[in-house]
């Protein structure tokens, strides 16, 4: 299969998961019973319930229905928010630039801490590097980030009151809730990265360029850690993914206002159009960053770029 | 039972241990060779085991009771302590240590009914994907690869936003979280095996399909689908407690870690162990848990 085609079924794919996730946040409405009564605020009267009713145009089809539903969808037309009255979208995109904050800059430290760390533990398996590379791995996958999150404010904000435990504005405010979310990452991408160094380094490759005399500098950099490149990228997509999906946990516990402690909050409110637009926006920004990876990939592999 | 004793059998061999022994054997003849994390992990998912379904007789409590006199008491092993209640009590005065027990009741069941459904699933589709190939090969790793784009939470969080919470619900929604990691690994390893020799042996002798599944494929990949199933036990226990602790989860009265880690958050600086001991309870027991998977993984896989 050419560049070309795999790239367009990768996007076919992606956007599959956006339009399949819509579909269930579609279905789920119109199986919970009466979709008019999640749309419309409790202390609506019975005028105004039968009004909405007619407005979703619940007698038709349910492909009809559906139909409707996507077309406003894709003009960015999720309704009224219930509990501020505003387009439910306009509210939502308004999140967007915290989560992007948090979410780059946990990556950033992530990747920072991780990088490193497995180079130096796939370079010298069994070394003191490799036990902690382990540890931070293992750390990273048994770790809830909620109880995380929780143990860095108890520590740093109310006993050594260095950091401030909730909200954004400055830095500090950023510190935190950035380590907690970077830990999942950290964990994954160090394992990844130090079982394809591990991997590579056993490769005829390796042992030609040391028979050679090629330096230990040129043999880490350039030979291996170029090879290990592709391994990590491939992987990173999906962990960007997930990690955005973790800022609704760590945005609740540190009060971030972001778009997942928003839909969070819109779900205790049963504020529906809101949980529905913010569902999809963070969907299609998972969906633009695995894209990206997809496009970054070729970039890195020379085998794929033909 | 015929089916059990063949993957027994498989997966001692695997373990690199006389067919001739049972698993239990096999495991107390493997206990003294592992290394002293391994033993400890084995002994706190021992505890959480028994915890878990002897929930109704160790709990010195009955997790549901308030006792508004014996409000946010402290450990036994803090100032002001009493055994009577030995990790002391909450802002509505039920027992802490009860609720952690009961707690892994609901965190152990969830999980793992949870891993088997996305194990049989997942299993099910993949080899059928990897042995059958063509349309249904193709339709199927779509579906594994959209699946996997979208994160667990999100599904989660739109399927809450309009249910009830319940078991139910949570159950699916792992199993919904779970099922396409596996499928993938089952069908790749499924398209490794058709290349292999006594597959096609099996054939030539005009073996049936159903026995050719059941008894070449099955037992083969066996070793990748405990691998998996034993990591997965430890996400979903992460997922689901993170779940409670955004109020996503199970009914709020019901006693889970997560739920538990939630309603201590108000008095976190004054009563710690609040929010401290339940995260505990979901870290030790997921780490336990990764570091037997981890084991499992070196032990079972033949590439290493």
């Amino acid at each position: 299969m050419n560049r070309g085609r795999s790239l367009a079924a990768k996007i076919g794919t992606s956007m599959g998961a956006v339009i399949l996730l819509s579909l269930i946040t579609f279905l789920f409405t119109r199986l919970s019973g009466d979709p008019a009564a999640l749309l419309i605020p409790i202390d609506a009267t019975y005028e105004e319930l039968v009004q909405m009713r007619a407005d979703l145009g619940l007698e038709r089809s349910l492909l009809a229905q559906f139909v409707t539903f996507a077309t406003n969808a894709l003009r960015g037309d999720f309704g009224f928010s219930l509990r501020y009255g505003q387009p439910a979208m306009e509210l939502v995109l308004g999140r967007v630039p915290a989560t992007l904050e948090l979410a780059l800059s946990a990556a950033l430290f992530g990747w920072l801490v991780a990088i490193p760390l497995g180079i130096l533990a796939g370079y010298r398996p069994n070394s003191m590097w490799d036990r902690i590379a382990r540890f931070v791995g293992l750390f990273g996958q048994s770790m809830p980030v909620y109880w995380l999150g929780i143990l860095l404010i108890m520590f740093f904000s109310v006993r050594m009151r260095l950091l401030p435990a909730s909200g954004r504005g400055s830095l500090g405010h950023l510190v935190l809730p950035s380590v907690a979310l970077s830990l999942n990452l950290m964990g994954s991408v160090t394992r990844i990265l130090r079982a394809s160094m591990v991997e590579i380094l056993r490769q005829d490759y390796i042992r030609t360029a040391l028979a050679k005399g090629v330096s230990r500098e040129v043999l880490l950099f350039k030979h291996a850690l170029k090879n290990a490149a592709i391994g990590v990228v491939t992987v990173i997509g999906l962990q960007l993914g997930s990690l955005l999906g973790g800022t609704v946990v760590t945005e609740t516990v540190f009060a971030w206002p972001g778009l997942g402690r928003f839909i969070v909050q819109s779900i205790q409110y049963r504020d529906f159009p809101v949980v529905q637009a913010g569902v999809l926006v963070l969907a299609v920004m998972i969906v633009v960053i695995n894209a990206v990876t997809d496009l970054v990939y070729p970039l890195l592999d020379s085998r794929v770029r033909v | 039972m015929k089916q059990m004793a063949i993957f027994e059998r498989k997966l001692i061999r695997r373990l690199g241990l006389s067919r001739k022994q049972t698993l239990i054997k096999s495991v107390a003849q493997i206990w003294p060779e592992g290394s002293w994390d391994l033993k400890l992990s084995v002994a706190v998912v021992a505890v959480a085991l028994l915890a878990a379904v002897f929930a109704s007789v160790l709990a010195p409590q009955d997790p549901y009771a308030q006792r508004l006199l014996a409000r946010l008491k402290a450990p036994v092993f803090l100032p002001g302590g009493s055994t009577t209640h030995i990790l002391g009590t909450d802002a509505l005065g039920r027992d802490i240590l009860s609720r952690l027990i009961y707690g892994a009741r609901l965190s152990l069941f969830l999980a793992v009914t949870g891993c088997l459904g996305a194990s049989l699933i997942g299993t099910i589709l993949g080899l059928m994907a990897g042995r059958y190939g063509g349309w249904l090969d193709r339709i199927l790793m779509g579906l594994v690869n959209m699946q996997l784009s979208i994160p667990f939470i999100l599904l989660a969080i739109t399927l809450i936003a309009v249910t009830e919470p319940g078991l139910g619900n949570i159950v699916f929604i792992l199993i919904a979280t779970g099922w396409a990691g596996h499928a993938r690994i089952i069908r790749a390893e499924t398209l490794r095996l058709n290349e292999t020799g006594f597959i096609e042996s099996a054939k030539a002798i005009g073996q049936r399909e159903h026995l050719i599944l059941l008894k070449h494929y099955l037992p083969s990949l066996l070793p990748q689908i405990v691998v998996l199933a034993s990591m997965d036990v430890a996400k979903f226990i992460v997922l689901e407690s993170s779940l409670s602790f955004l109020g996503l989860g199970v009914e709020p009265s019901v006693p889970t870690w997560g739920s538990m880690a939630a309603d201590g958050r108000e008095y976190l600086a004054t009563h710690w162990w609040l929010t401290t001991l339940p995260g505990l309870a979901v870290f030790t027991v997921c780490l336990s848990l990764n570091i037997i998977g981890d084991w499992l993984r070196e032990r079972l896989d033949p590439k290493g």
